[in-house]
């Protein structure tokens, strides 16, 4: 961000204009997420009656219930192991799309546009649409496949159908990023590269990917905290099952406070979530990013 | 990737390649969209052995699906979506025009409002919950419009800041020294050429809340505020599967997404491939 230093304004005016801009954002964050955010660490340590009121000091009790609860447990492994595998797919699977679509000169921007769709699509549509596609006896899949798998009520199959309409989904956001950032990489870096007698593999190392270097480590970020929101898809495509196997962090804490309003330990169902997945950014952001800025390749 | 290097029956081969894996690649993204649309158009959406395209085609599940209520959650998104995009694209431009010319707070409010996507939505919304059943929020536009502003601000704030970056401090400064006032100045100058960010934040924005379930399922419990994800989800939790209406209310709920993408594609790539990922 480039920081401007304004020389002929006069100090006081510029300072009454930059925060009145900002208040607006500033102040309804504050309200309507911070505040609310607070609110649920503080009422992850009370207990709550049925009506939803605020009850007696609860200690820990809230977090020892949800720490000790195996379906907790499980979808908390669930959920981690879903974002492990559906992202890494999603980027491997979108580079090797964005390599072959800027192959395409002509029909490169075409391709792009007409792979947009899936990602801008409800989670819901998309669990809708797999549910139906992998039905076992209805569905598109098992026919085409010549597979005869219950998809939604068995494992392992129930987990593969979470990651595989996941990946439907979201591959399609590493393929526009990483086609309009080698867009951008100008030709003669690839000239010189021949000149100097590199060969294919040479100039994909040493040319391309350096470039795309930025863009993996930023929408690996964003997608992998995004992926770790995983509820509406799993709520439509499986409902959690077969049991509980595919209940997610965000799924469990709802259940919570919503299906068995235990808005505390909803709460603290939350508080743990929320740390759960600060803690994969960190790593991700530590293993990527931070890099990025420490690293001297140009 | 260039061919030059090969002879020109390789490179035939090469190119023949990769023209079926780039068919390959759209059957896959488009198959399922088309057995949505081909669901909602079949007699008998059901079949087993399934029919990829139906014998026999219907607009009965169009009907049944516009008579039996379902306008009522398109009026609704259409509301929401609207209005909460627009107020979180006038709060975010400004946001986003004092961030990049004066950068307040050293950084620190850039970080905090970006910071947002950290929140997950069902965590702030348990609290949020509690809040909106004192202020009677509940099952009410109003309370969908205002939770959405977590996910709309921060959002169109980032898309913005990329936008402001490109319009030169000097263009501004050009236009003081002319005696023009900073109001004047940022809406003559500044705003008309971040116009297609605006544009760019706007859809994206506007995708997002037309899209959002998570929120909707627990503020909104009647269909005097729910949206089309929660009745779209209703066919597995409550109405039982209805495949012919289930892919007929699916394709109304992508049109305008698809139709937004198709018309406005130039603005719609560069705010999703600036903004990398959305919240």
């Amino acid at each position: 961000m480039s920081t401007v230093s304004y020389t002929d304004i006069d100090w006081s005016r510029r300072r009454t204009i930059t925060w009145l801009f900002v208040a607006p954002a500033v102040v309804t964050l504050l309200a309507i997420a911070i505040y609310p955010f607070l609110k649920m660490l503080y009422d992850s340590f009370f207990a709550f009656n049925s009506a939803g009121q605020l009850g007696p000091f609860a200690g820990v009790a809230n977090y020892a219930y949800v720490l000790t609860d195996h379906v907790f447990d499980h979808a908390t492994l669930f959920t981690v192991g879903f974002v492990i595998v559906s992202v890494s797919v999603e980027l491997l699977l979108g580079l090797g799309v964005a390599l072959l679509i800027d192959s395409f000169g002509r029909f490169r921007q075409a391709l792009v546009v007409l792979s947009l769709p899936p990602m801008m699509f409800s989670p819901i549509v998309t669990g809708l649409t797999w549910r139906m596609l992998l039905n076992g006896t209805y569905g598109i899949v098992n026919y085409w496949t010549g597979l005869n798998v219950d998809w939604i009520g068995h494992q392992p199959w129930a987990y593969l159908g979470v990651v595989v309409s996941d990946i439907w989904m979201w591959t399609p956001l590493f393929v526009l990023v990483f086609t309009s950032t080698l867009h951008s990489i100008p030709d003669v870096y690839y000239e010189a590269g021949k000149i100097d007698g590199m060969n294919r593999w040479q100039r994909f190392k040493w040319i391309t990917f350096p470039q795309l270097r930025t863009a993996i480590a930023i929408t690996l970020l964003l997608r992998l905290i995004r992926a770790f929101k995983l509820f509406p898809k799993v709520r439509v495509l499986t409902s959690g099952g077969p049991g509980s196997s595919t209940v997610s962090l965000a799924m469990r804490t709802y259940q919570y406070a919503f299906s068995f309003f235990h808005l505390g330990t909803g709460s603290a169902a939350g508080v743990v979530y929320w740390f759960v997945m600060l803690v994969a950014a960190m790593i991700v952001f530590r293993a990527l990013v931070g890099d990025l800025f420490t690293s001297t390749e140009g | 990737m260039d061919t030059d290097d090969l002879t020109s029956y390789s490179r035939l081969f090469v190119r023949g390649t990769l023209v079926v894996l780039a068919l390959a690649w759209l059957c896959w993204i488009w198959i399922p969209v088309g057995w949505d649309f081909f669901r909602g158009l079949a007699v008998h959406p059901q079949t087993a052995p399934p029919h990829f395209v139906p014998h026999q085609l219907t607009l009965v599940h169009y009907q049944q699906l516009l008579t039996g209520g379902f306008l009522t959650y398109v009026r609704n998104s259409a509301i929401v979506t609207t209005t909460s995009t627009v107020i979180s694209i006038v709060v975010a431009t400004l946001a986003a025009y004092s961030i990049n010319r004066y950068n307040p707070g050293d950084g620190q409010v850039m970080m905090f409002i970006l910071g947002m996507r950290f929140l997950p939505p069902i965590a702030v919304v348990i609290p949020l919950y509690m809040m909106f059943l004192k202020f009677h929020l509940i099952d009410s536009w109003y309370g969908l419009i205002v939770a959405y502003l977590t996910i709309g601000i921060p959002i169109s704030t980032w898309i913005m800041l990329i936008f402001f970056r490109r319009v030169p401090v000097a263009l501004e400064e050009a236009c003081w020294i002319d005696g023009w006032s900073r109001l004047q100045t940022l809406r003559r100058v500044v705003l008309p050429l971040v116009a297609p960010g605006i544009a760019s934040a706007a859809i994206i924005t506007a995708i997002l809340m037309w899209n959002e379930y998570t929120m909707a399922l627990v503020l909104t419990t009647t269909n005097s505020a729910q949206t089309i994800p929660i009745y779209l989800a209703g066919f597995v939790t409550t109405r039982g599967i209805l495949w012919g209406q289930m892919g007929a209310a699916t394709m109304i709920a992508i049109t305008p997404i698809i139709v937004i993408a198709f018309l406005l594609q130039e603005r719609l790539v560069a705010g999703f491939s600036l903004e990398g990922s959305d919240g």
